[in-house]
């Protein structure tokens, strides 16, 4: 388990750094593009030194027991990819291809109206399914508790469904700025985006539900494995969390180049 | 002769004309439109997505607002929504665009759409329910033309369309023609959309 504990946090911290150099410059690419990039390998580099450094002294002053139970490698993996993707990543991208950002610039703006709220991607029969799912995970989990597990990992179960869940729902308002000719294309690509997300968002949270319950368990049942179980599937969430976010966005890239050619013909 | 200029509340003085007969800018929305695109950003393998939303897509009126208009957001949005009543484009009981969706799509403020949709169910042409949205009100808008207030309302706007259609240089005839196609097309009957959207 221990190279799961080392790999993940860089796997996650090259991967915005990764993923740019696969995103091929558009024409209309931004002259700092070059800089941008440098400024996000950089960054890469400096947080791998932040992570390494970090890690042999955890490594050093503690016994292994110790932190392999410490939450660091998981907390630095994600802040660290947030930041590193939001704060060089996207910049990077944008520099090299404008179609990663919708043209707010332009001064006519169009919308559907269509209501968006009434019609969410994942339908009801699936939620029902999803909320039986997470009682009967929620139960497992408290029997768990009251055996004898760690009552934090309640709390966690409750944030992952929140989170999960709101991001399910939230993806049906977000925005989708179309063209003065409503092009059928567009609105296809945005539904594309909606259901992608509203799915991966609801697969993620029953996973993650499902995830939460078994380690629970697995604290009472056999200890040992818990850790191993809980590392394991952390990363596995964590993994499939950065896959669909950057699909996500690669479909979100594709409508905005497509509105920005819409625009720029108009 | 000049091309006729789109005569949306949001065109600003000395816009690109439009080509063609433009009454609202929302009604544009149904044409079909061929595949454009700069080729993929990045490959993903076997997306059929589009290809399966695509089969229960509807397609719904479009509302445009210009933000280098003289006209205010709240007008513009107004007039749109009032157009697609008007045309039937979106029917008594069709639900509307929750406000924070369309300021999102339009990307305003909520407070400026909040404001349009206030203005439209003030004059009874949308209905707001706290939790349940905005949706379309039938017969009002029928019963409101009686009004000697609205009444004369609609006689200064038709006073200020035909002065701007003179100064803009059309002759009589071309006014009256484009009048007249923009009522043959207001009163055309609409096959209905989608029975989905419908509660």
């Amino acid at each position: 388990m221990i190279w799961f504990q080392r790999l993940f946090p860089v796997f996650m911290v090259l991967w915005p750094a990764a993923f740019s150099v696969f995103v091929e410059p558009h024409r209309d690419a931004d002259a700092r593009a070059p800089v941008l990039a440098r400024r996000l390998w950089l960054a890469t580099l400096a947080a791998l030194l932040v992570h390494a450094g970090v890690q042999a002294w955890i490594e050093a002053a503690l016994p292994p027991q110790h932190w392999l139970r410490s939450g660091w490698p998981t907390a630095y993996a994600v802040s660290a990819s947030m930041i590193l993707w939001f704060g060089f990543g996207v910049p990077a991208l944008v520099a090299r291809d404008p179609g990663w950002r919708a043209p707010r610039a332009a001064p006519e703006r169009s919308a559907a109206l269509a209501p968006r709220h009434l019609h969410h991607p994942v339908p009801r029969a699936a939620w029902v399914a999803g909320w039986i799912v997470f009682a009967l995970c929620a139960g497992a989990s408290l029997w768990a508790v009251l055996a004898g597990a760690h009552a934090a990992i309640l709390l966690g179960l409750a944030w992952w469904v929140f989170m999960a869940g709101f991001g399910a729902r939230r993806t049906v308002l977000e925005a989708e700025p179309l063209d003065r000719e409503g092009t059928p294309e567009l609105a296809r690509q945005y539904a594309a985006l909606r259901a992608f997300k509203a799915w991966c968002f609801y697969a993620l949270g029953l996973a993650g539900t499902v995830c939460f319950s078994a380690v629970a368990l697995l604290t009472v049942a056999h200890p040992p494995l818990a850790g191993w179980a809980g590392a394991a599937l952390g990363t596995t969430l964590g993994l499939f969390g950065a896959v669909f976010g950057t699909l996500a966005s690669v479909r979100r890239a594709r409508a905005n180049r497509l509105l920005h050619e819409r625009t720029r013909e108009a | 002769m000049r091309p006729a200029a789109p005569l949306s509340a949001s065109s600003p003085p000395g816009a690109r004309p439009a080509a063609g007969l433009r009454v609202c800018p929302h009604r544009q929305a149904r044409l079909p439109s061929p595949s454009v695109g700069g080729g993929p950003i990045l490959p993903l393998p076997l997306d059929i997505l589009p290809l399966i939303v695509s089969l229960f897509a509807t397609i719904h009126p479009v509302l445009t607002v210009r933000l280098d208009s003289h006209v205010p957001l709240t007008d513009q949005i107004a007039t749109g929504l009032r157009c697609a009543i008007a045309a039937g484009e979106v029917a008594p009981g069709d639900p509307l665009p929750t406000v924070r969706q369309l300021a999102a799509d339009l990307g305003l403020d909520m407070s400026t759409v909040a404001r349009a949709y206030r203005m439209l169910e003030a004059e009874g042409l949308v209905a707001s329910v706290r939790g349940r949205g905005t949706t379309v009100r039938a017969g009002r808008a029928k019963a409101r033309a009686s009004e000697p207030a609205v009444r004369a309302e609609l006689e200064r706007r038709a006073r200020v369309l035909a002065s701007e259609a003179r100064l803009a240089g059309m002759t009589r005839a071309t006014t009256r023609s484009m009048l007249l196609a923009a009522l043959e097309q207001l009163w055309q009957p609409r096959p209905r959309r989608d029975s989905t959207s419908r509660r």
